[in-house]
């Protein structure tokens, strides 16, 4: 059973000030729009990324596009009421994926940096003895169970077990180190080799410089879901490389999974920040975060959109319609008159974003139900 | 779906990047004379049949007249080109004028007249079309990759063999809607006809930087707005540049200057009357024999009905997946326009339920006995009772899943149990076969295992085939077939398929995945 350690919390004093302004404007009697933060993403900054023709080249301006609008979508949070946004490509190629990347991006800004050290210490102490946790040795992943905490000459410990014989005590500042399992598990193994934390540390630190890598990657959050063709977005978002620079200029390789982090194309062990879900499904997925609305689910087609929508109410939805597929003028149909049964008001890009050429969008703001 | 590259990506964003500064559809307008005085004089006699035009007397004329009437303006093709197969149609001409002197003798006049227009185009070697397209190509020689995209998917092997004839045109790509929805860019696109005779996705997502649009001046075409959204934060793609006869109006039907709605030229599909042909009355009464399908056309004039059962599904060939994806199987709901499916074009019947009873050897007909006496007495209820009767009857015993869309399952050939035991069991004690039920439910598992067994095989065997085959020939000439040697003879035929019935139609379940070939003017309505 997987467990969110943390989820986005919608209290004011996470949202940025553009944002609130948005949300006290959108409530006022029957307003006509809603304008998205024109100040540039809210969470921490992601690098410039670079794809791979031959040499190395700056991700066109659709793909920035798609990225903004993920963040900005993302950071819209209201307590009862919710961003629809409908995309209308030529190609289905990398939109979702990129959407998901900006808006898992902006999230990763929320206790980007490592909470209070104090504060955390004593939340684990208090977790029942037998709890699975996670230790971070180096680049390695660690399994472990907690012992309960003890009193050592003046100072206060957590006992940690992590391989057979092999027991740790944690002053506050290490047990930084230790976050909450992904996955229940009762026993560790006497040996463990530990799993890869930061398959392309390098490439996340510098796709987001003022993240915490470690941090990042070592705990699970449901910020955004993809819904659509697995076998397409895998190859998306493990296979095709993408490259950014570090601070010392020096271009770095890692894939979108490195920011991304999505549960189903990891092993069990890891921590997440999102998932895919298949479109093509015949039923619901039982699935321990299908309880859980993330912030975003991204519909990646028509189909997926159609399918599936009706089980993401409470989540932002953005849904990329391709123009190539059959079912585009249905999901468009669907869309449109969600529009006019639904809208409180409709949302205004930032003047300083402009669509890409062969792109069309809408949105509006609907209430949660 | 492809997987594809940022890098690929990019070319389509291009595209639409060049799109603003420049035009990307530009439309021609083609005149003929004698095409013209037929197109609007064939109009002007079904008008003056009035409700005449609905008897059977004139149906198989009229639908005659209006594929040619199409396919003269959908193809860069010689008026007298044999694919057209006009001397079939001078035979049809003369047996209705025969009869109509004492059928219609009003319209003799009237008919002799179409006839004499008829004649004008179907004898002359032009090709105002071809000779359009082609000095098209001549002033813009330095604009290639080229590629020409028609609407008449019956022509497009006698299209392709003349492409490749003729030396200023072989190296014109003559694509399908479905290749222009990959991420592919040409610098030049020809289309042939009018944009609603495609997918939208041909213009508002082109994939050419100049798409050349020629049609007839006889025939008033259009380009729709882009805009999918009821409000767009920001507008739009590239622009179109519609086209529109200067001077038409709706209600002028005169030979020399009026024109017609270019979707009124486009071939209905006559899906009732193509199912009917097939299926004759007889077969569709019996309750206990007929399932639900739909109907596909397929490319070459071919058609087949696929199950719409849940469990029902077909193999698919996908020539631009990865070599172990390019076969799958998928329902038929999945199935669209521009995809290849698998049909059994020889040997007849299921082909995994052959290669099953293979794998079975003598035991197989034992056990097909077994499911043939459980299925024929459950027929025999539903003969007798009706199918909500015996659905009702079935539900009282205790086996809720018994729908009539189940019921109508179990009965088919292609189910081999029920999911649950328990159900089983209970289907077996209503139809007097209690104390084999166990028996039956084991012998039952023993087909199912070999079907999956089978059907295993027969991937793997495609699989061997298809990674052999030459896939620029399936994407030209719509269909390819396959002999499956170790699969108990018989061959298996990919065809393209064209169209997709809006319905269902309920059918002999032996007619499922049949490929037949459909009576051609049963596509124009």
């Amino acid at each position: 059973m997987d467990r969110i350690v943390s989820r986005r919390p919608l209290t004011a004093a996470t949202v940025e000030p553009a944002v609130l302004a948005s949300r006290v404007r959108s409530t006022q009697a029957i307003p006509e729009v809603v304008a998205a933060s024109a100040e540039g993403p809210a969470g921490p900054a992601l690098a410039d990324l670079y794809f791979q023709e031959g040499e190395w080249r700056p991700l066109p301006d659709w793909g920035k596009f798609f990225i903004r609008l993920g963040s900005l979508v993302a950071e819209f949070s209201a307590a009862d009421e919710r961003l629809i946004i409908g995309v209308a490509v030529p190609t289905r190629a990398f939109a979702a994926t990129l959407v998901a990347v900006g808006a898992v991006a902006c999230l990763s800004g929320e206790r980007a940096s490592a909470p209070d050290s104090q504060h955390h210490f004593r939340a684990l102490c208090k977790l029942p003895t037998g709890t699975a946790v996670t230790y971070r040795r180096g680049n390695k992943l660690l399994r472990g169970l907690i012992l309960g905490h003890v009193t050592l000459e003046g100072g206060e410990y957590l006992s940690l077990m992590v391989g057979s014989g092999e027991k740790l005590l944690l002053n506050p500042i290490l047990s930084m180190k230790v976050q909450l399992a992904a996955r229940q598990f009762t026993q560790v193994s006497a040996k463990q080799h530990g799993l890869e934390i930061l398959q392309h540390g390098t490439f996340l630190r510098a796709t987001l410089p003022e993240v915490d890598p470690y941090y990042f990657a070592m705990q699970s959050r449901f910020d955004c879901l993809l819904n659509g063709n697995v076998g397409l977005l895998r190859h998306e978002i493990t296979l095709t490389p993408f490259g950014a620079y570090t601070g010392s200029g020096k271009l770095t390789e890692g894939t979108l999974q490195d920011l991304l982090r999505v549960r189903r194309f990891f092993g069990a062990d890891h921590h997440f920040r999102s998932e895919v879900f298949s479109s093509a499904r015949a039923k619901s997925d039982s699935n321990s975060i299908r309880d859980d609305s993330p912030p975003l689910v991204v519909f990646d087609g028509a189909s997926a959109f159609l399918k599936w929508r009706h089980e993401w109410e409470k989540s932002a939805w953005i849904a990329i319609l391709d123009r190539t597929s059959m079912l585009t003028l249905a999901a468009a149909d669907t869309l449109n008159q969600h529009y006019a049964e639904q809208r409180l008001s409709d949302w205004q890009m930032p003047n300083d974003l402009s669509v890409p050429p062969g792109i069309e969008v809408t949105g509006y703001v609907v209430r949660k139900t | 779906m492809n997987r594809v590259t940022v890098a690929q990506a990019e070319t389509v964003y291009r595209v639409a990047r060049h799109g603003i500064g420049h035009r990307l559809v530009a439309s021609h307008s083609i005149s003929d004379a004698n095409l013209r005085h037929f197109a609007l004089g064939l109009r002007e006699f079904e008008y003056r049949l009035g409700p005449a035009a609905e008897d059977q007397f004139w149906i198989p004329l009229l639908r005659r007249l209006k594929r040619h009437r199409f396919e003269w303006s959908a193809a860069p093709l010689p008026f007298n080109h044999e694919s057209f197969g006009s001397a079939d149609t001078d035979h049809l001409f003369d047996q209705v004028i025969a009869s109509s002197e004492f059928v219609y003798p009003d319209h003799v006049q009237g008919i002799h007249k179409l006839q004499g227009l008829f004649s004008e185009v179907a004898g002359s070697q032009a090709s105002p079309m071809g000779d359009a397209m082609s000095q098209l190509l001549r002033d813009r020689p330095q604009m290639s990759p080229r590629a020409l995209l028609i609407s008449a998917s019956r022509l497009l092997r006698d299209l392709q063999a003349r492409l490749l004839a003729a030396p200023d045109l072989s190296t014109l790509e003559l694509v399908t809607p479905l290749a222009l929805a990959a991420e592919v860019s040409y610098d030049l696109l020809v289309v042939i006809g009018a944009p609603t005779w495609f997918p939208p996705h041909v213009f508002s997502a082109p994939r050419a930087y100049e798409t050349h649009l020629l049609h007839y001046d006889w025939m008033r075409v259009r380009i729709d707005k882009n805009s999918l959204f009821l409000s767009s934060s920001a507008a739009a793609g590239p622009e179109a540049q519609a086209a529109q006869p200067p001077d038409a109006k709706a209600v002028d039907r005169d030979a020399t200057t009026g024109y017609l709605q270019a979707d009124d030229v486009l071939p209905k599909i006559d899906w009732l009357a193509i199912s009917n042909n097939l299926a004759p009355a007889h077969e569709q009464g019996d309750v206990a024999s007929i399932i639900e399908a739909r109907l596909v056309l397929l490319a070459n004039g071919f058609g087949a009905f696929l199950d719409t059962a849940d469990h029902a599904a077909v193999y698919v060939i996908d020539p631009e997946a990865p070599d172990l994806q390019r076969i799958r199987r998928a329902q038929t709901a999945e199935i669209a326009p521009g995809m290849y499916v698998l049909l059994r074009s020889e040997g007849g019947g299921d082909y995994v339920a052959s290669l099953a009873n293979h794998i079975l050897g003598e035991r197989a007909a034992r056990l097909r006995g077994i499911q043939h006496e459980w299925k024929e007495l459950l027929r025999q209820k539903v003969r007798a009772s009706g199918i909500s009767q015996v659905s009702g009857q079935l539900r009282e015993l205790g086996l809720l899943r018994a729908s009539e869309g189940n019921l109508r399952n179990w009965m088919s050939a292609g189910s081999l149990r029920t999911e649950d035991p328990t159900d089983f069991n209970t289907l077996m004690r209503f139809l007097g076969l209690q104390e084999q039920s166990n028996a039956y439910w084991e012998a039952m598992e023993i087909l199912d295992r070999a079907h999956r067994k089978a059907g295993f095989h027969i991937r793997r065997l495609l699989i061997r085939e298809v990674l052999q085959a030459d896939f620029r020939q399936l994407e030209r000439e719509g269909q390819m077939d396959f002999e499956l040697a170790d699969a108990d003879g018989g061959s298996l035929t990919a065809f393209r398929v064209e169209q997709v019935s809006p319905d269902s139609s309920r059918i002999a379940h032996f007619r499922v995945g049949r490929p037949f070939e459909v009576e051609r003017d049963l596509w124009q309505g």
